[in-house]
């Protein structure tokens, strides 16, 4: 078996099943275009039915969820145990492995999280703790220079929805009225509210 | 090819932040430090582009324990089993450190994660996947092997790893240990011999693992790593969270006395599992493996031990 070949088919083999989708039959045809003997075929066929194979696939969601909810701890805790538990398998069933890196998989899930709530504070929080861990790496490799900067509109005083997620209490009523928060490597604490009339004033703002 | 032997250091242990405090008395019996590049890092994805970066504050930390103790690199995101080519920013992220720190050796895992799917996409396994046991293998590892040791002037080292795919390609009957033997001995690159990852192997393949360390050339062994881990469906998986299982203690007796060239013995524990396992106990897992050390390893034991024979 070519090695090229050994390697694209586990690889692929364990990147599909390992989000707990089927082989779909576009991906088993082009497995069909490798390299391979009538032997090699039967075992890259029967390697998704072995226990060693779903191993591998469970150690690499292991890590990926791990990895998830170290970083985004915030809006994990705002999501609640359950409905953090259906993000996260969602997550993982429609976005193959990227990375080994902490950052790119929780910047990926939070982007997710942000585009798939319907509740106004999880798209708010999953928006907010995204933009923080991109405004602390600018911070951390560029310092002041060159700050990133993101606006995210909150629709409760974002104080009081912080402190409902931090003290485990019950998130505030959503508001009409949106309330700003500024978030940039160039702030001392990474973010801060902003009023709305001081938003014309704002320069490089780019919302979330 | 023959590689430089290192100076033998003797106990180590992973490098993270804090961890003289969290070792404790332990602290004292470390001889050196193995510190992971890609710990240090972190990635962005740019369009598809790959950019590792230090995060400051962590090297700084890095490079502020190598005034104390001797450092030895372990990396992480090589790949460099791939087809496709290795990973370069892991290398520019070594080179990086390298400019700062010395280091004794460095060693990779032997394993690709860096491959591509048959339409061509760039994929990333997430987890180091086994290389089969053929020759076209060996011919793919060993010159970037010997390359890896050429670039940074210290002897490379490649790790065996655990796998849990059964039935790997093989080619002139080789197992894992013929494979490392073949691979070892062409490209001169120096084993580091996980004896944790091999009990593992053997518990979840069913062999005989002082049979198949008896037909290892024991004189490519330059580092030895120990760990503890946790089962998942009746795999023993390789997972740094626990102490050192009985059995990975009695193949290290097996091995300290024969493998001659042997220049440390690694605990590794995860960062997360250093506070659950605590300074007590992770003072004794050291306590035992300085034990064994000054025994069976520490150059004055060579010299008579050669004196004897």
């Amino acid at each position: 078996m070519p090695l090229a070949d050994f390697q694209s088919a586990i690889g692929t083999m364990i990147a599909v099943a390992a989000t707990g989708n089927p082989l779909s039959d576009e991906i088993r045809t082009s497995l069909d275009s490798l390299q391979l003997t009538d032997t090699e075929k039967a075992w890259v066929q029967a390697m998704p039915q072995t226990r060693g194979f779903n191993v591998s696939c469970a150690i690499q969601r292991w890590w990926r969820e791990t990895r998830m909810r170290d970083l985004a701890k915030l809006t994990i805790q705002t999501l609640g145990p359950e409905c953090a538990d259906q993000m996260i398998a969602a997550y993982l069933q429609q976005n193959i492995c990227t990375s080994l890196f902490f950052l790119p998989e929780t910047l990926a899930f939070l982007g997710f999280v942000a585009e798939r709530s319907d509740h106004p504070h999880h798209h708010a929080i999953a928006q907010f703790e995204r933009a923080l861990l991109q405004a602390q790496e600018a911070a951390r490799q560029m310092g002041n220079s060159n700050p990133t900067t993101t606006l995210i509109e909150f629709y409760a005083p974002p104080e009081a929805i912080l402190a409902a997620v931090l003290q485990g209490g019950a998130l505030p009523e959503p508001t009409v009225e949106p309330f700003f928060v500024l978030v940039s490597s160039a702030l001392p604490h990474l973010w801060r509210p902003v009023a709305a009339e001081d938003l014309p004033h704002q320069t490089h703002v780019k919302t979330a | 090819m023959k590689m430089n032997q290192p100076t033998p250091l003797g106990v180590g242990f992973t490098w993270q932040p804090d961890l003289k405090t969290a070792l404790g008395p332990g602290w004292g019996l470390l001889d050196f430090l193995e510190i992971s590049p890609d710990v240090l890092c972190r990635e962005m994805i740019t369009n598809g582009t790959r950019h590792l970066a230090y995060q400051p504050d962590l090297l700084q930390a890095a490079l502020g324990s190598t005034s104390e103790l001797p450092v030895v690199i372990h990396g992480l995101g090589l790949s460099i089993g791939s087809t496709t080519g290795w990973s370069e920013e892991y290398l520019r992220i070594l080179d990086e450190f390298a400019q700062h720190q010395s280091f004794r050796w460095h060693s990779e895992h032997l394993a690709f994660m860096l491959t591509t799917m048959p339409d061509g996409t760039p994929l990333h396994t997430g987890i180091p996947l086994p290389m089969p046991f053929t020759d076209e293998a060996i011919d793919l590892i060993a010159p970037r092997a010997t390359a890896l040791g050429e670039r940074y002037g210290v002897p490379f080292l490649l790790e065996n790893l655990t796998y849990y795919l059964p039935g790997l390609p093989a080619e002139k009957g080789r197992d894992e240990i013929a494979f490392l033997n073949d691979l070892t001995a062409q490209s001169g690159c120096g084993l580091l011999l996980d004896l944790y990852n091999f009990y593992c192997n053997a518990v979840n393949f069913g062999f005989d693992p002082f049979e198949a360390l008896s037909r290892l050339r024991m004189e490519s062994v330059i580092e030895i790593h120990l760990a503890g881990g946790a089962a998942h469906d009746g795999f023993l998986t390789d997972i740094h969270t626990r102490e050192v299982p009985e059995p990975v203690w009695e193949l290290l007796e097996f091995v300290a006395p024969r493998a001659v060239n042997l220049a440390g013995i690694v605990y590794e524990v995860m960062e997360p599992a250093v506070p659950l396992l605590g300074a007590k106990r992770l003072t004794q897992q050291l306590a035992r493996v300085r034990q064994i050390w000054d025994t069976h390893c520490a150059p004055s034991q060579r010299r008579s031990a050669y004196a004897v024979s």
